[in-house]
């Protein structure tokens, strides 16, 4: 191959005369740094104004774009948001998780069948159902030399706890026996001030929904 | 031209959003001023239900009647008789309240055939008001044929009683709830005054005058409703009653409560205790009075 290339320079030498090959070279170098020239203003001349462009002839597109751009920005951020807000409810179900058909009315009825056999006349029930973030509480009048009593019923593992406040404001009762950590289920109270006085019934440990049913009963 | 209009439009909804606020603070500022006026315990919308949730069962009275061995009075009762004359929903609410607690005072006594004629009549009052749905006549007619299921009784009539009441609070007609309540509670003062006369007991003297705090409740209850004048009238009726209980004297002991264990019972023993000191003529002006009330009730 480098025979080939050498040959053909010498027939070159031997059959044109050197200025005219010189003249050949000179012209084509010229030809070449003008071409460069040429292509090397256009490019920066592109450069330049396709953004001066893009503002004043494309400028509605741009709009568009941007729009487009900030429109799914706030798509992303919307979704982020969602995420974020599923992983609450989810965080949320874990701590309180929902309890599907509960039946309240089941559980008053549960307490008054045992009412009976103890003396006790039903007064009020209390229907216990819905999320725990905070206590259900009512109030009720109880009369001088009454015997009251307030029972509950509720799932197993509940740790449901009653509290009875006075008409002063004051606990005199609850349910839940901090020093033995044992629950019970009932309060009796022999009334001796008439007045009224509030029951608060609340989830002592865990947050789940109330499903449980309460009677307030009496005898003389 | 367009920022213009634009601008114009956001003063002029500015505008007109204050001006309605200023109309709604001024109503709430006008309604605080009249109950600051009148000195007494602001109760709202909201809080009627729970004023209506304390007011204690006419059962407790009609059970001391009982307890105390006091025969069953069928004279002391309202007549079903008398349940034509009841044509406007105010006397249909009262006295369906007044039914209600005498069918409870029979029921206690077992006097089945006095509480279905009675229960008659709380039926009619009831679908007078168009509230009769809520009100398991067949049931309770059956229990009330069978003497030992008298708890069973007890429980569903006091059941629907506040179901019913739970009803009219949900269809914005609590006024009606307000006038069932004094109707029934007006009914066992009528009752327990009237036996006490007859047979004095300590037990429900001490009853009756404890009836001050319930008393108050209801005039607080009425006092709500009072721009209606037949409710305004029944109001200051109870105010005229409630002049005759503060006569009565009442001594608290103060004390510390304390909670112990009985059987798997927590038993609140309760310190301190209140006394009351009721004299006869007191009684006899209580006695009086809650009967010109009831008698205007059922007439």
């Amino acid at each position: 191959m480098a025979r080939f290339i050498i040959r053909a320079l010498l027939y070159l030498v031997l059959l044109f005369p050197t200025k005219i090959i010189f003249n050949i070279m000179k012209n084509i170098l010229i030809t070449l740094v003008f071409a460069f020239i040429v292509l090397g203003v256009g490019f920066a001349q592109n450069k330049n104004t396709q953004p001066q462009q893009n503002k004043t002839d494309q400028k509605s597109t741009v709009q568009k774009d941007n729009k487009t751009q900030q429109q799914e920005a706030k798509k992303q951020e919307e979704k982020k948001q969602e995420v974020k807000k599923e992983e609450k409810k989810e965080v949320k179900k874990e701590l309180n998780p929902r309890i599907e058909n509960c039946n309240p009315t089941g559980y008053v009825r549960d307490i008054t069948e045992t009412l009976k056999s103890s003396g006790y006349k039903f007064l009020r029930s209390y229907n216990l159902e819905g999320p725990s973030n905070k206590p259900i509480q009512h109030e009720y009048t109880l009369s001088k030399g009454t015997t009251y009593a307030i029972r509950i019923a509720s799932y197993v593992d509940s740790n449901l706890k009653v509290t009875l406040y006075d008409p002063e404001g004051r606990v005199i009762a609850s349910t839940y026996d901090s020093e033995n950590q044992k629950f019970y289920p009932s309060i009796e109270i022999l009334c001796h001030k008439t007045g009224v006085y509030k029951i608060s019934f609340e989830h002592h440990f865990n947050k789940r929904d109330f499903c449980g049913g309460a009677v307030l009963c009496f005898k003389r | 031209m367009k920022k213009v209009f634009y601008s114009f439009l956001t003063i002029s909804l500015c505008f007109i959003i204050a001006c309605d606020n200023d109309s709604e603070i001024s109503q709430v500022a006008s309604d605080t001023t009249k109950r600051v006026k009148s000195g007494k315990e602001a109760i709202d919308k909201k809080t009627i239900k729970e004023f209506v949730d304390r007011i204690p069962s006419p059962m407790i009275i009609s059970s001391i009647i009982k307890d105390s061995g006091i025969d069953y009075d069928q004279t002391l009762l309202n007549s079903v008789d008398n349940e034509s004359k009841y044509v406007i929903e105010f006397k249909q609410a009262l006295n369906l309240g007044v039914f209600s607690t005498d069918l409870g005072y029979a029921n206690i006594y077992e006097k089945s055939q006095d509480a279905i004629n009675l229960l008659v009549g709380v039926k009619d009052m009831a679908d007078n008001l168009k509230i009769g749905q809520y009100f398991e006549f067949e049931k309770i007619k059956q229990l009330s044929k069978s003497k030992d299921k008298l708890d069973e009784l007890l429980q569903l009539t006091e059941e629907n009683l506040i179901n019913i009441n739970n009803k009219l609070y949900e269809q914005d007609r609590s006024d009606l709830t307000v006038l069932i309540i004094t109707g029934g509670w007006v009914e066992v003062m009528y009752l327990a005054t009237q036996v006490v006369q007859k047979k004095p007991n300590k037990d429900l003297e001490q009853m009756i005058a404890d009836q001050k705090i319930v008393l108050d409740q209801i005039v607080q209850l009425l006092d709500y409703y009072a721009s209606q004048s037949k409710m305004r009238d029944l109001h200051d009726e109870l105010v005229d009653l409630q002049k005759s209980f503060e006569k009565i004297k009442f001594t608290q002991s103060e004390g510390e409560s304390k909670q112990v264990e009985k059987e798997g019972t927590v038993v609140v023993e309760q310190g301190g205790s209140e006394q009351a000191e009721m004299s006869k003529e007191t009684l006899n002006e209580i006695t009086t009075k809650v009967a010109a009330i009831r008698n205007k009730i059922i007439s």
